[in-house]
């Protein structure tokens, strides 16, 4: 592994990138069809495959508001729109993320967007957690995935927007200490579509490259892990929660698609599943990689069990009283 | 990774979305229904890449306050899903996954079920016949003869079941539905692709969540466009 300021003196040109996709593509064709009849090797490449191909048209758009947001929007807009007191901009934040139709790859740099315009980190971070778990599309989803109970649709709803404001309010306090990692990349110059431009094409191989580190572990867990351990869970109450709470975190299903995967787990609790719809689009592996790579590792060390924590008790707390 | 290596990946990743978007290889690991978000990034990502790559010449190298670039180094892995994509261009999944999960058929939103489209047989979607044994106790399958087209699937005692995957965004979200074939001919190897044409023989002995069809006749065939039961 060579270091970052290594990489940083070696001018790496397109001729060099052309040589390694061709000997990297070269290899990988001689030997696919002998890795292609392992079936799991066959189904890990699918699946990685097709989480690329799903999700890279919502980063895109993501990556699309973000540069507008970062060249376009003055800071000003910001401060108008959001209350100034942080504790009232949290819910308002919250319930912003009513608007961005998406999944949660997109609501990433669309937050760090928002961060680099002068949003306080809890405002962001409760409308990092809210857009991909509350928008129409999900919630549309949901009512299809679980027909005759509407309950269950006010109750990821209620719950989804309980932990992105009582995260936004603990990170709004807490998270002092932990510096988001501001905008690195400073665009050469130039009026602002290129200013534009140089954004977009930066963050979109930045997320685009984050995105195939979590659809990676994605593809791997979604073929490694068997579902049969479930069954042993399923009939517990406590233990069922927890099951799904880190299924959903293992998994990294798109949250467009999760209430239909949600529904087919027919042998837990509706508190479980529940769980299961609010804990990953809050948290999971392509997140993760994600977060990570945007705003930092230590971010995201103490960022991702805080969200799982907050959103495996809004769960369990909403499901109670409503299902 | 500086700024026309960016430029360069994304150039071949959006090349890669595009060529896989308008074909049927895509339908092996999303919807249909995602085909035209996948060309419009797939143009928009091609647009900006190529804007970049012919600006970049124009341009010093982007300046970093921090004096590192360590966290585009990211951007080669871009590689990998075109590689994914292009070079090894993987089947759609199939008996492999629909053996490691368990099939359940979740209740429709309408209580009261059309009759089937008119033909005999009259061709029927798994997931079709499933619900509608399972939520209506058969009553419009009752009668009809019928061709469902799927893969075979052995299950643990080795009877013969019919399979398909569903899907809702793409394979990470594929998920079986499984209904006993009663038949008295050979069972072809597992994954095989079959029709399957006979009449609905209710539910499977010992297993209340596993409609039954009783085979007329058996047909293998070659995998269909889509291979999701969509």
């Amino acid at each position: 592994v060579t270091s970052a300021s290594e990489t940083a003196k070696r001018r790496i040109t397109s001729t060099d990138v052309f040589c390694v996709v061709l000997l990297a593509a070269v290899l990988v064709k001689l030997t696919a069809g002998s890795l292609l009849d392992q079936p799991s090797v066959a189904a890990w490449t699918t699946v990685f495959a097709a989480i690329c191909i799903q999700a890279a048209p919502f980063l895109a758009l993501g990556i699309a508001i973000s540069t507008l947001i970062a060249v376009f929007v003055p800071t000003s807009f910001f401060d108008r729109a959001l209350p100034a007191r942080a504790s009232l901009a949290v819910p308002v934040a919250a319930i912003a993320g009513l608007a961005l139709p998406g999944c949660e790859c997109g609501s990433v740099p669309v937050s760090a967007a928002l961060v680099d315009r002068g949003v306080a980190r809890g405002p962001a971070m409760a409308f990092l957690l809210s857009a991909p778990a509350i928008n129409p599309v999900v919630l549309v989803a949901t009512s299809i995935a679980f027909p005759g109970r509407p309950v269950m649709v006010l109750a990821r709803l209620l719950a989804s927007l309980l932990t992105s404001v009582v995260v936004g309010w603990l990170w709004q306090r807490a998270g002092r200490s932990v510096p988001l990692k501001t905008r690195r990349f400073v665009p050469a110059g130039g009026n602002r579509w290129d200013v534009a431009r140089q954004t977009a094409t930066h963050d979109l191989a930045q997320s685009l490259g984050l995105l195939c580190i979590g659809a990676a572990s994605a593809a791997f867990l979604n073929v490694a892990v068997p579902r049969s351990w479930l069954d042993g869970v399923a009939g517990n109450a406590v233990l069922g929660v927890l099951a799904l709470s880190v299924l959903a975190v293992l998994l990294a299903v798109c949250s467009e698609a999760d209430a239909f995967i949600a529904s087919s787990l027919t042998q837990f609790s509706l508190t479980a599943r529940l769980a299961f719809m609010v804990v990953g689009p809050a948290v999971d592996v392509k997140l993760i990689a994600l977060q990570t790579g945007t705003f930092g590792r230590r971010f995201t060390q103490r960022f991702a069990p805080l969200a799982f924590c907050t959103a495996v008790g809004a769960a369990t707390v909403i499901g109670t009283l409503l299902l | 990774v500086n700024a026309r290596t960016q430029s360069f990946v994304l150039l071949l990743f959006g090349g890669a979305l595009l060529r896989v978007a308008t074909t049927d290889t895509l339908l092996r690991f999303v919807r249909p229904s995602a085909r035209p978000w996948a060309i419009t990034a797939g143009v928009a990502i091609l647009a900006l890449a190529s804007w970049s790559l012919a600006r970049t010449t124009h341009e010093r190298a982007a300046v970093d306050p921090h004096g590192h670039t360590g966290a585009t180094r990211t951007a080669w892995l871009i590689l990998a899903p075109v590689i994914a994509i292009l070079v090894v261009a993987p089947p759609a999944l199939g008996a492999y996954s629909a053996a490691r999960q368990p099939a359940t058929v979740a209740k429709p939103p309408d209580v009261a079920f059309p009759p089937l489209p008119a033909g005999n047989p009259t061709s029927i979607k798994l997931i079709d016949f499933a619900v509608r044994a399972l939520w209506d106790d058969g009553r419009t399958l009752n009668g009809r003869n019928m061709a469902l087209t799927g893969f075979v699937l052995r299950d643990r005692s080795g009877g013969f079941l019919l399979s398909r995957l569903v899907i809702t965004c793409c394979a990470a979200d594929a998920r079986p539905v499984d209904i006993a074939i009663d038949s008295n001919s050979a069972v072809p190897a597992q994954g095989t692709w079959v029709t399957v044409r006979g009449t609905y023989a209710g539910l499977a002995p010992g297993d209340d969540t596993l409609p039954a069809l009783k085979a007329a006749s058996i047909a293998v065939i070659s995998q269909p466009a889509n291979p999701y039961d969509d």
